[in-house]
């Protein structure tokens, strides 16, 4: 089991945002999680990844049979847990490649091959259809909703995680953007064993990016899992008009 | 006699007075220089960069401003110790334009910055004033912004801000696999360097500042 999540409660601000959620992704599995507005989903991706302000009452994480709360961010990060925000936000004067290139180092211990590193570089801007110049630019600095998501993968090819998380990254995205973004992943997944969790509002992404688990959360947990039609039952249903036929057990959604 | 290089060419008086009448950039780097005058001629474009590592020190610069002219100073610094930063301006005519860029880190130190701009009733002249503080270590620092206007045709704005290392680029650095310790640096070093555009220069300010 690749990231496995046993009973995990999250409170931010004394709220109890997660309650006894479980989930198991495999090696190559991708997984949907849907869910209305403000019912936590963002909570699950940053709760992954350690950050401090989600408070962790109860539970486990692990990720490669490794204790995930035992490690702060950067370490969640240097075992290859990725997350590409829905907002990424912008840190001036702090280029790409600067950024890259110390967290190669920190990663490794070794100083990247210059040449490679631009070689690497360079290829995977005109993969994205990101200008060149965007290397030396700061960290999304002045760059629209579009171009930031497309920053982010160019961050992930250098740093080649093995479990992605993606929190809704199709929004602010247009037809055209959220195609070069899943072409994208689905090349990187093709190309390396990974993981992914998207996290979403709808169908769309899911459709996309090949999704072979969908999970509905409602309540702080998981309430139903099944495959794309699920997702597409949602889509078009709604929320409020789901199904209860598509309720699992526990034991349901482990298999 | 006070020297004040810049560009390699040495250009003040006893008095430390500056006048400009044709487009320049300047280059201020860590001149301990304490009182500065400039007084910038008409339709001249002036870009002035300065950075300084600072341990005890004032800092007074006088700048007035002739017509269709503009002038942007950029000052960024570390400050150690204790750092008065007295700046004001004046518009001698109509038509120009001043911004001030200020990134200040207070570093154990504290800070006191005055901008002071007086536009009086001279009309269709622009000041912007973006002065922002961090403090680390205990630093600590003031901004005091005035702006004296007595027509309502100009356009005058201020931005201040004084806070710490954002938690937020922390922990998206942190997310990218970087230690907390090279992340406050990237960020502070990224703070200093954004409001200058020489790539020398901002090559230059790597290489001198201390943390890295």
């Amino acid at each position: 089991m690749m990231l496995k999540i046993e009973n995990l409660n999250v409170k931010i601000n004394n709220k109890d945002i997660l309650k006894d959620f479980n989930l198991d992704i495999k090696l190559g599995e991708i997984h949907g999680i849907m869910g209305p507005n403000g019912i936590g989903k963002s909570t699950i991706c940053k709760t992954i990844i350690g950050d401090p302000i989600y408070l962790v009452t109860k539970g486990k994480i692990f990720f490669n049979s490794k204790d995930l709360l035992k490690l702060n961010i950067t370490q969640r990060a240097k075992e290859g847990i990725y997350l590409v925000n829905q907002n990424p936000i912008e840190i001036p004067g702090v280029t790409n490649a600067e950024m890259l290139r110390v967290a190669l180092f920190e990663k490794t211990g070794e100083v990247v091959n210059i040449y490679e590193f631009n070689k690497k570089l360079e290829e995977t801007c005109d993969k994205l259809s990101i200008p060149r110049s965007f290397i030396h630019r700061g960290i999304n600095e002045g760059m629209s909703g579009g171009e930031r998501k497309k920053n982010e993968l160019l961050h992930l090819w250098m740093l080649e995680p093995k479990l992605i998380i993606l929190d809704e990254i199709d929004s602010g995205l247009d037809v055209d953007s959220i195609k070069v973004v899943c072409d994208n992943l689905k090349e990187y997944y093709k190309n390396h064993k990974v993981s992914i969790l998207i996290i979403t509002h709808g169908p769309q992404l899911l459709k996309l990016l090949s999704a072979t688990h969908i999970h509905i959360l409602n309540e702080g947990k998981i309430i139903a899992t099944g495959d794309y039609n699920l997702a597409l039952k949602v889509g078009k249903e709604g929320y409020k008009k789901y199904n209860k036929a598509y309720l699992v057990s526990e034991n349901e959604k482990n298999e | 006699m006070n020297k004040l290089n810049m560009n390699n060419s040495i250009i003040n008086d006893e008095n430390n007075n500056i006048i400009v009448s044709k487009d320049s950039i300047y280059t201020i780097m860590n001149h301990s220089l304490k009182t500065f005058n400039i007084e910038v001629k008409s339709n001249c474009k002036v870009i002035i960069n300065d950075f300084r590592i600072i341990d005890k020190e004032d800092t007074n610069i006088k700048i007035k401003i002739n017509g269709k002219a503009s002038l942007i100073y950029n000052h960024s610094f570390i400050n150690k110790n204790k750092y008065e930063l007295n700046i004001n301006t004046t518009y001698k005519s109509e038509e120009s334009e001043i911004i001030l860029n200020i990134h200040g880190i207070n570093d154990k130190g504290f800070n006191t910055t005055n901008v002071s701009g007086i536009m009086s009733d001279k009309k269709n002249n622009i000041l912007i004033e973006d002065i922002r503080l961090i403090n680390i270590n205990n630093g600590s620092g003031i901004i005091i912004p005035n702006i004296l206007a007595e027509t309502s045709k100009i356009i005058a704005n201020h931005n201040t801000t004084i806070g710490t290392i954002s938690e937020d680029e922390l922990s998206y650095l942190m997310s990218k696999g970087i230690s907390e310790t090279e992340a406050k640096n990237l960020i502070l070093t990224g703070f200093l360097i954004n409001i200058f555009k020489d790539k020398g220069l901002i090559t230059k300010i790597k290489e001198i500042i201390y943390w890295r």
